[in-house]
């Protein structure tokens, strides 16, 4: 395929149906099972009735109340901050004791939690909700009195899949500490960015764990985070070790003395001990979740207690159609948040049996899942398209010779081909199941789009309508919606807060508010949900039946010679040469070629600007991207203007590239940086002859609006 | 296998493989989880201190930038470990080549899997 043929599906691109076809033709629909529809949670059409828009928002009482309050919300939407939304106004609860006591009571020994190890010769070990209960009460008093952690702190957990890592999640939510979980495959210089970032004085992490056949030394990690955390300014005082094999030490990293301690050797002190769950405000924080952004430093998505345990409960038990007795596995890892949501909390709400799978999938072989399947009873299985490439590329065959049925089946992350849902459908569903394919990001805390398994049918390489009390619309630059069955892409959109969004990136309100709502926004001290629609990032297309198609990241373009150029493409390209820190890619007027692009970098601590790291930078982007993106100029600068909340200004580059009026600029963070980058990047092409002839109006408004400033 | 609906510009490296579109925002985090796994691999194939720092910098790269950059980190890391093979094959060191060798599979069947990159 040509290039041109590739466009990346910026901002204002029109695909059409037809371009898109060329990937993916429109796919038929699939029903469900009848078996499948008789027992499905949400089988009465009437369901949608309940959450259409004149019933918003206090349709989201179906969810809160899938819930044991202590005390029953006055206000169901707060948008007196608007966008900083607030739910369940004046409610109190614990997410803990919705999970964990609540169940414990009714069923003490129903199966909460089956720990999967990988080792298929150690035997799974099933968690009974008492024993549950009895866990995290013992580690919550560990928590408080040995930790001195108390309401509001933060605390960084690096635990791999083991049910130790729910067990201390469930433990500081009953406290009302805020977690956040670092995925454990992640290094210790990441979680080191996550703790120092969150303010975290207490780190939880393992000592090994297993994957693909080894036994990992995890506690390695936690010296190397404590380095990076203090190298930032972040004391950790304590560390707190739970040992894969309690009484073996797995890791080869030394004990440091009066700082790490083992957990299971501390529980000793805290036999039998109950800790009531602190009744929190049901807009208190539960937990930080970090995702990368385009700065290179994480964003920590603050998710809310109430709000958030009830979209995850809603809809667990309607899109995932989860009962009681149940025996769930969702394949994702509890360090991202699908797992948080559909691994722990969802399930966990709803009184069922969740598995927690320590390993890969394909160790030791393809047939693996379904051994596991088979073993446990799966009903209800939860994975990636990655995963199921995998296991079709690994084990076509595998699910066949085993005997396990499931009546559900859910995908989840990225766009899944045609021809490998349909491999997911006949040999892993057995063509027998419900699949729902969903999207939804970190920040938003449970699903966005897909189909309601007993009530809308199936279409492969769809996620579906908008779920139950999401209003998605697609708008196109101009903010003007994109009808559907148009076969015009746009910029996908919700219209309506929804209670699992999350509330803010932690210590950094202003990036919340520019980076998902100020897009479509127009007017700032509004109070009304209706002019805040949230931007998503991504780009879809729906069509006449209303299913979404997600075709992926929304993004500035630069048009070189009818190329065009997704700036975040070449700025990715530039950040993979390991002395920059950051990036940003600039149109600059061009007489030949329309636009050309000018990339301006700034180093990490320690390297120092020269010729061959300008080099380095032009051969990624000619190497990653093609000679057609090759920048003009590669400007290194030692810092780049940014807003207060860490923006990188683009338009203010932009216009300093072209020789243009920066406009104003005193409420930069570092307004000082426009002068001295000006003066770097203007005389040199001074004196280099290269000044660009004045720009015309349109040219002068395309750089204003030159990124989403 | 086809690339995904919002397949992008392929592009030659030098390992032969081809990064394959943009990645979705969605929830794909876990593919800079997983690559950065199998960059931790890499790094503990490393024969010398500087192959060594370079597959730690690529780890770092997996665990900060955009997820639609991913791609662009995965044929790095192919690149990467092909040299750490031929190196290892230009001194006769088998041992060190079969690991470094099982360590670029990986990548690259993750790189497949995961749509990252191209399957031709």
């Amino acid at each position: 395929m040509a290039d041109e043929d590739r466009d990346p599906q910026g901002p204002g691109a029109e695909v059409s149906e037809a371009q898109i076809a060329v990937h993916w033709r429109e796919e038929e629909y699939i029903q469900p099972p009848a078996s499948f529809i008789e027992q499905a949670n949400a089988a009465d059409p009437a369901i949608r009735e309940r959450f259409t828009e004149d019933k918003f928002p206090d349709c989201f009482k179906e969810y809160a109340d899938m819930l044991t309050w202590d005390q029953p919300w006055h206000t169901t939407l707060d948008t007196s901050n608007a966008p900083f939304f607030r739910w369940f106004v004046g409610g109190r609860l614990n997410a803990s004791y919705n999970c964990v006591d609540r169940h414990a009571a009714a069923n003490p020994d129903k199966t909460a939690i089956i720990f999967v190890p990988e080792l298929e010769s150690e035997e799974p070990v099933h968690l009974s909700y008492g024993e549950l209960y009895r866990q995290v009460n013992e580690f919550a008093a560990l928590l408080r009195e040995f930790a001195g952690l108390k309401t509001g702190d933060r605390v960084t957990l690096h635990l791999p899949m083991v049910a130790e890592l729910p067990v201390t999640m469930l433990a500081c939510a009953r406290l009302g500490v805020i977690h956040s979980e670092v995925f454990g495959g992640f290094s210790g210089a990441a979680c080191g960015a996550r703790i120092s970032d969150s303010g975290s004085r207490i780190l939880i992490t393992m000592d090994g764990y297993y994957r693909a056949g080894h036994l990992i030394d995890h506690k390695v990690k936690a010296d190397e985070a404590l380095a990076v955390a203090a190298k930032e300014g972040q004391e950790v005082d304590k560390v707190l070790i739970w040992r894969r094999r309690p009484g073996q030490y797995a890791s080869q990293a030394p004990m440091a003395d009066g700082r790490d301690f083992f957990i299971d050797e501390l529980l000793a002190e805290h036999r039998g001990k109950t800790v009531d769950p602190v009744s929190m405000p049901a807009e208190a924080p539960l937990f930080l979740m970090y995702t990368s952004g385009t700065t290179g430093r994480p964003k920590g998505c603050q998710h809310s207690t109430g709000g958030y345990l009830a979209y995850v409960a809603g809809t667990s038990k309607y899109y995932q159609d989860i009962h009681p007795d149940d025996v769930y596995w969702c394949m994702a890892d509890i360090g991202w948040i699908t797992g948080h949501s559909y691994i722990v909390y969802g399930p966990l709400a709803l009184g069922t049996t969740t598995v927690v799978y320590e390993g890969v999938p394909n160790y030791p072989d393809g047939g693996r899942p379904w051994r596991v399947a088979e073993k446990l009873g799966v009903g209800i299985f939860h994975t990636s398209p990655t995963s199921i490439r995998m296991l079709r590329k690994v084990g076509p065959d595998e699910p066949a010779k085993y005997n396990y049925h499931f009546k559900h089946m859910t995908t989840v992350g990225e766009p899944i081909e045609p021809e490998v849902w349909r491999w997911y459908y006949t040999e892993v569903g057995k063509s027998s199941a419900a699949i729902v394919d969903t999207w939804w990001q970190t920040e938003n805390g449970g699903f966005l789009g897909s189909t309601l398994p007993a009530l809308e049918p199936m279409k492969p390489g769809s996620c579906g309508p908008g779920v139950l009390g999401i209003y998605p619309v697609i708008y196109d630059e101009n903010g003007d919606e994109v009808p559907a069955g148009s076969g015009k892409a746009g910029n996908i959109c919700i219209r309506n807060p929804w209670p699992g969004i999350f509330q803010t990136i932690w210590g950094d309100p202003e990036r919340f508010l520019s980076t998902y709502f100020q897009k479509y926004n127009t007017d700032p001290d509004s109070k009304d949900w209706r002019d805040w629609p949230y931007f998503t990032n991504d780009g879809a297309v729906q069509a006449a039946d209303g299913y979404f198609r997600i075709l992926g990241r929304v993004d500035d373009v630069i048009n070189v010679a009818g190329h065009r150029l997704g700036t975040k493409e070449i700025e990715s390209a530039a950040l993979t040469v390991p002395e920059v820190a950051e990036a940003a890619a600039v149109p600059v007027m061009d007489e030949i070629r329309g636009r050309v692009v000018e990339i301006y970098v700034s180093l990490k601590p320690g390297f120092a600007a020269g010729k061959e790291i300008e080099a380095k930078v032009t051969a990624a982007i000619e190497t990653e991207i093609g000679k057609i993106a090759r920048p003009k100029s590669v400007w290194i600068v030692a810092d780049m203007p940014k807003t207060r909340s860490g923006k990188i200004m683009r338009r203010v580059i932009a216009a300093v590239s072209n020789f243009a009026d920066t406009g104003d600029v005193t409420t930069l963070a570092n307004p000082e940086v426009v002068d001295s980058i000006r003066h770097q990047v203007q005389a040199a092409k001074a004196a280099s002859g290269d000044v660009p002839r004045e720009l015309t109006e349109a040219e002068s408004e395309e750089l204003r609006k030159f990124g989403g400033d | 296998m086809e690339p995904a609906a919002a397949a992008g510009r392929p592009r030659e490296a030098g390992t032969g493989a081809r990064v394959c579109g943009v990645a979705m925002t969605m929830t794909q985090q876990y593919l800079a989880g997983e690559l950065s796994v199998l960059l931790e691999r890499v790094q503990a194939v490393a024969t010398t201190e500087a192959a060594s720092r370079d597959a730690k910098a690529l780890r770092e790269a997996a665990e900060t930038v955009p997820v639609q950059a991913l791609g662009w980190v995965t044929v790095r890391a192919l690149a990467l470990t092909e040299r750490f093979c031929w190196d290892s094959l230009s001194r006769g060191d088998t041992a060190a080549f079969t690991r470094q060798a099982a360590a670029e599979a990986a990548l690259r069947e993750f790189g497949i899997c995961a749509s990252l990159l191209r399957d031709d």
